[in-house]
């Protein structure tokens, strides 16, 4: 078998270097990374109007609004749907009707505090994605039945 | 006698472009790594959850995180608890009205409250009602825009 001539450093240090390659290599991932910034960056949503910390005077209010669906959440997992529990897989069909009712289409969201961030997250997601202008986030108190409304008789 | 034409060698181009495209591919992969903190003003790292709604870009923000472990944390600085947060968020409030040389914008800078998506939502409502009582009209919870 011919063994190959070995070249020199200085011989090597000739040879030109074909950069294109490179240069491909280096635009995919400058238009891969720009591609891909909206799904890195963080966005928000707005929780401005939130009545958070305010208990049985506002939600009276709220009542005598046109807000027409008032979501809780319970720490055992239960959703409840202006007083009734419903089936979560059913709400991106109820939410648009219910909200078709309203002319603000203002809708209430409450959770127990121990419920995951993330899960109370993708129920205010549900909600803006179905049609809610403003989802009002309502603190519970932990204290009695008389304080909340909301939850089913 | 004509003179003899003395070759003289130009610097090779290809030794001054390799050092270049290996500090090139080092920035950019420097730039895509803290992408993340870049654009949210904290280096404080969180799995934020994701959402199809997104309602606001996130700029000129105050950010306040809270870890997975349930701490918060007001810009970089690790906060003991989260009632230090109010008067934090109003003084700075009240700068961003002092720089706008308007006092009516005083509470009109948004903040952003990033959470991990592990913690329980009463941390975040905790957040919520610190930063209410500071007087801030634009309140924000920072997620990631879902796939798809």
């Amino acid at each position: 078998m011919a063994r190959r001539p070995s070249i020199t450093i200085e011989e090597a240090q000739k040879v030109p270097v074909n950069l294109g390659p490179f240069s491909d290599v280096t635009t995919s991932l400058v238009v891969m990374f720009m591609l891909s910034i909206p799904f890195l960056v963080e966005s928000g949503i707005f929780i401005t109007r939130s009545l958070a910390a305010k208990t049985p005077q506002m939600m009276q209010q709220a009542k005598k609004s046109d807000i027409k669906v008032n979501l809780y959440l319970r720490a055992d997992g239960t959703v409840i749907l202006n007083k009734e529990p419903v089936d979560p897989a059913q709400l991106p069909d109820l939410i648009p009707r219910l909200l078709a009712r309203s002319i603000e289409k203002k809708a209430i969201l409450t959770a127990d505090a121990e419920v995951v961030y993330e899960s109370v997250i993708d129920y205010i997601d549900m909600l803006k994605a179905n049609g809610a202008s403003d989802v009002l986030i309502m603190k519970r108190k932990a204290a009695t039945a008389a304080e909340t409304p909301e939850a089913p008789e | 006698m004509p003179m003899k034409e003395e070759k003289v060698e130009g610097p090779d181009i290809s030794a001054v472009l390799f050092p270049l495209a290996g500090v090139m591919i080092l920035v950019l992969a420097t730039i895509i790594g803290n992408a993340q903190a870049l654009f949210t003003n904290t280096s404080v790292q969180l799995e934020i959850p994701k959402a199809n709604v997104i309602e606001a870009d996130l700029e000129q923000m105050i950010p306040i995180s809270i870890d997975r472990n349930g701490v918060y944390y007001y810009k970089d600085e690790k906060l003991n608890d989260v009632k230090e947060l109010t008067p934090k968020v109003a003084a700075d409030q009240k700068k961003y009205a002092e720089e706008a040389g308007d006092p009516e914008l005083e509470g009109f800078q948004m903040v952003v409250i990033r959470g991990d998506k592990s913690i329980q939502w009463g941390s975040v409502l905790e957040a919520i009602d610190a930063v209410k009582r500071a007087k801030c009209k634009r309140v924000v919870l920072a997620v990631i825009k879902k796939r798809g």
